[in-house]
């Protein structure tokens, strides 16, 4: 496949899933029918578009908008790693866990920056708060993803997937597709961990952002959870395998389901406070996640 | 048709951004606004494109909320509703009626500034720098000190010994009145260092007018009957539990609170109780409310409410009326004392306000200038509970991150209407 | 090219067409903001400061201890494939390095590392 028939693929798949997620999000949100939430993307996005530019009165021009584009570049190049179709489709890289890792916990620095960019204390705030996330939850993250790669012998996204062809790793590996959820929860800054968007910070990062501004960076995080679904799927639910169906379409089915899973929660649980959030990924997530990689090799072996 | 106008037309039949600045007797009617299917409150104006001015203000707030409509993303309107002429800022329209009707005008004024055939609003305040450019290089750096200069006027934060001996910088900022994470009015100066306030000062404010006196203060001086007493204080505590969940960003929740608050009946205490629980399955408490703003010992929480009931004292003027004896009243209360113990109180009172509303009949109590409200006891010429609660503040929230912060004033349930401090600002 | 090639690809796409999106959105719309419009908001009143400052991390020990245990997670990468081959002394040695960094956590955890207000 060549590089621009992934950049194709990418930004389909991007797309279709961030309608999908911005939709769900919209039906759990309370108010609404069906209907008006299946049209919402569009009209929210039409308005958005329509909205005259803002800015604060000395703001980091650049790393403003940084913020926002280094969010999507980081979102669609952890999605290149994963297969879609089969073994060779989608350009599987060697050494894709690795490239998928980096870019998740560079995450941060988007948010950082976009929280800095407007010189403005409340999405400041935000800026930081996500620093004490990631940097609570990067370990127990990346562990658990690592932990795929044990029994496949392989950094490879297409080798861990051919790996479940007798057996899922949700069930070889239990503790590793919960801890994946909530790790990729935070690292979106979604569900009950959107603390640097908290209703605290009157939106935190995002109190300053409007118009493009704020659509771009609405539809890149939007983004950011497909790749971290389509990342769980393929590493813990068997990726493209599965009966009848052909690959690409069980791609899409595992990776909605869930999507689906992180927008009922987004909207059901309470936001967590950051302290104890730091206390919760260090003193709870990260002992699990090593009581997973070790028992995992355990079996393994 | 242009792109432009295909947009528009998509747009306008969209979810419409409301900022909402809540003056005087009109906090229930935005909670009931917040209903509306295609209004969506918004907590920042960069996200809105109409600004809503609910309620009665006073001529003081003109400033700020001048401040909030030029921070407006736009295509701006505003719209008045239930708020006195002359209005503290020109408006496109008045509106006097119910919450359809509102929502029916900022909806055609929405459309109607999409298409174009309303002009957006102009920025209010003179387009002069109040501050001078003074700095050297782009970003102020080049001049004297370690960042130079003092970049576009304002100057950098100043040094502060923190709570742990080190010199650190140190932000005072002044939140408020028209931020969604505190109550409407409430304006505080806090020194942040990092993100935990070092220091806490009420910001002078006087924005809000107070509506026309509500139920439980013509309690004060006639005997009222216990039915509607105790709806109103169901209703006061369903919509203050609205507000905690949305801050907690348990949105659906939130907006299933505010539905119960709207059909609330004397003797129906099934919706909220079932409310109550789907609450804890949000695991409200461990997530957010659970040792966050234990109110210290020393300060006398004597009258007010449940936040004194919270920390396990009977403290409750009804059980003196003999009407409310005759029905078995007898103080729920919790112990804790932190912004958990005080959400499981008001819970409990919202049920068992309902509870004696449906055996209440006509009897009637109070009026003999003592009336238990719902944030506590009020008395004839005396300053309402919300007085002190503010008073507390700078005490209370000292060396609270910020999430705590808000989470500690919202748990409080200030209403601003009554207070007033010190004189206001220019 | 190969995969690696390919990623790049994207990678610079999507930071490009997001970039200049915005960048076009930006210059071409502020020009005609006036002052008032470009003040801050945080509830009405014009800051006295800029929001900038040297802010006060206060988690700075637990992010030390998360610059450990990332240090721990660059030796995992290659570990991870050899683990099977290697056999029970990978697993052992991992488990020696492993603990010696949960000491370390444990020590950040019973002096208040995770808290901080």
């Amino acid at each position: 496949m060549t590089a621009f028939g992934i950049l194709v693929q990418v930004t389909a798949l991007l797309s279709g899933g961030a309608y999908v997620l911005v939709v769900a999000d919209r039906l759990m949100s309370g108010t609404g029918s069906v209907r008006t939430a299946l049209a919402y993307p569009v009209r929210r996005l039409s308005f958005l578009l329509l909205q005259p530019a803002t800015t604060t009165e000395r703001p980091d021009f650049e790393a403003w908008i940084l913020g926002p584009a280094l969010l999507m570049a980081l979102a669609a190049v952890g999605a290149v790693a994963v297969p879609i179709a089969g073994p060779s489709a989608g350009g599987d890289i060697d050494a894709g866990l690795v490239l998928f890792g980096a870019a998740m916990l560079i995450v941060l620095v988007a948010v950082f920056i976009f929280g800095w960019g407007p010189n403005s204390v409340l999405p400041m705030i935000g800026g930081y708060r996500m620093a004490a996330m990631v940097l609570s939850v990067g370990i127990p993250f990346s562990l658990v993803v690592l932990t795929t790669a044990i029994p496949a012998e392989s950094l490879s996204v297409g080798m861990i997937v051919e790996a479940q062809s007798s057996l899922w790793f949700v069930i070889v590996q239990p503790l590793g597709l919960p801890i994946y959820l909530v790790t990729a929860a935070a690292i979106a800054f979604w569900g009950p961990f959107d603390l640097p968007e908290g209703a605290d910070l009157a939106g935190g990062v995002v109190a300053e952002a409007s118009g493009l501004r704020l659509a771009t960076w609405r539809f890149a995080r939007a983004a950011l959870m497909v790749t971290l679904s389509l990342m769980g799927q393929a590493v813990f639910l068997g990726g493209y395998l599965g009966p009848v169906l052909p690959g690409w379409l069980w791609t899409i089915v595992k990776t909605l389901v869930l999507l689906v899973l992180l927008a009922l929660a987004g909207r059901t649980i309470a936001r967590m406070r950051v302290q104890t959030f730091v206390w919760f990924g260090w003193v709870v997530l990260l002992p699990l996640a090593l009581v997973d990689v070790f028992v995992s090799g355990w079996l393994a072996l | 048709m242009g792109l432009r106008a295909r947009l528009a037309h998509l747009a306008k039949t969209g979810d419409v951004p409301v900022f909402v600045v809540v003056g005087g007797g009109y906090r229930s009617a935005v909670h009931r606004l917040r209903l509306v299917e295609g209004i969506s409150i918004v907590a920042s104006p960069r996200h809105a494109s109409v600004l809503l001015i609910a309620g009665a203000l006073t001529n003081d707030a003109t400033g700020t909320v001048s401040h909030v409509h030029d921070q407006m993303a736009g295509p701006r309107v505003t719209v008045a509703w239930g708020h006195p002429e002359p209005s503290v800022i020109p408006v496109q329209t008045t509106v006097n009626g119910d919450v359809t009707e509102v929502a029916t005008t900022i909806r055609r004024l929405f459309h109607d500034v999409l298409s174009g055939a309303v002009a957006p609003e102009q920025p209010l305040l003179p387009d002069v720098d109040a501050v001078e450019w003074r700095g050297v290089g782009p970003y102020g750096h080049g001049g004297a000190g370690m960042t130079g200069g003092t970049p576009y006027g304002r100057p950098l934060a100043l040094r502060a010994p923190a709570r742990d001996n080190l010199e650190l910088d140190q932000l005072p900022v002044t939140v408020g009145p028209w931020f969604t994470g505190f109550p409407p009015g409430l304006a505080l100066r806090i020194s942040l260092q990092g993100d935990v306030a070092q220091a806490v000062e009420v910001a002078p404010t006087n924005l809000i007018q107070a509506g026309p006196a509500g139920l439980f203060t013509r309690a004060l001086s006639e005997p009222t009957p216990i039915r509607d007493l105790e709806m109103a204080r169901a209703r006061h505590h369903i919509e203050w539990m609205a507000d905690t969940l949305e801050i907690a960003g348990v949105d659906r929740l939130a907006v299933r609170a505010d539905r119960i608050a709207g059909m609330i009946s004397p003797g129906e205490v099934d919706p909220v109780e079932r409310l109550v629980k789907a609450v804890r399955r949000s695991l409200l408490r461990l997530m957010t409310l659970r040792n966050v703003g234990v109110l210290p010992g020393e300060i006398d929480l004597a009258g007010l409410g449940p936040v004194v009931r919270a920390t396990g004292v009977a403290d409750d003027r009804r059980r003196e009326e003999q009407a409310y004896r005759d029905l078995g009243f007898e103080p729920v209360t919790h112990s804790g004392g932190d912004a958990w113990a005080r959400f499981s109180q008001r819970a409990a009172e919202a049920v068992q306000a309902l509870d004696l509303a449906g055996r209440a009949g006509d009897t009637r109590a109070f009026g003999n200038g003592e009336v238990e409200a719902p944030d506590g006891l009020h008395r004839m010429g005396e300053p309402d509970p919300a007085n002190r609660l503010v008073s507390i503040l700078e005490t209370v929230l000292i060396g609270s991150e910020w999430g705590d912060l808000v989470t500690t004033i919202q748990s409080l349930d200030i209403d601003m209407e009554t207070v007033s401090v010190g004189t206001p600002a220019p | 090219m190969g995969g690696i090639g390919a990623a790049l690809v994207v990678f610079l796409a999507a930071l490009v067409a997001i970039g200049v999106a915005q960048w076009v959105w930006a210059v071409t719309g502020e020009r005609d903001l006036t002052v008032p419009e470009r003040v801050p908001f945080a509830g009405g009143v014009e800051p006295e400061f800029h929001a900038w400052n040297r802010f006060h991390i206060r988690y700075y020990a637990m992010a030390l201890l998360f610059l450990a245990f990332d240090m721990e997670m660059v030796f995992m990468y290659p570990w991870a494939v050899v683990f099977v081959k290697e056999g029970l002394l990978a697993l052992i040695e991992m488990l020696m390095f492993i603990l010696i960094l949960i000491v370390g956590m444990v020590y950040a955890w019973r002096e208040k590392s995770f808290e901080w207000a």
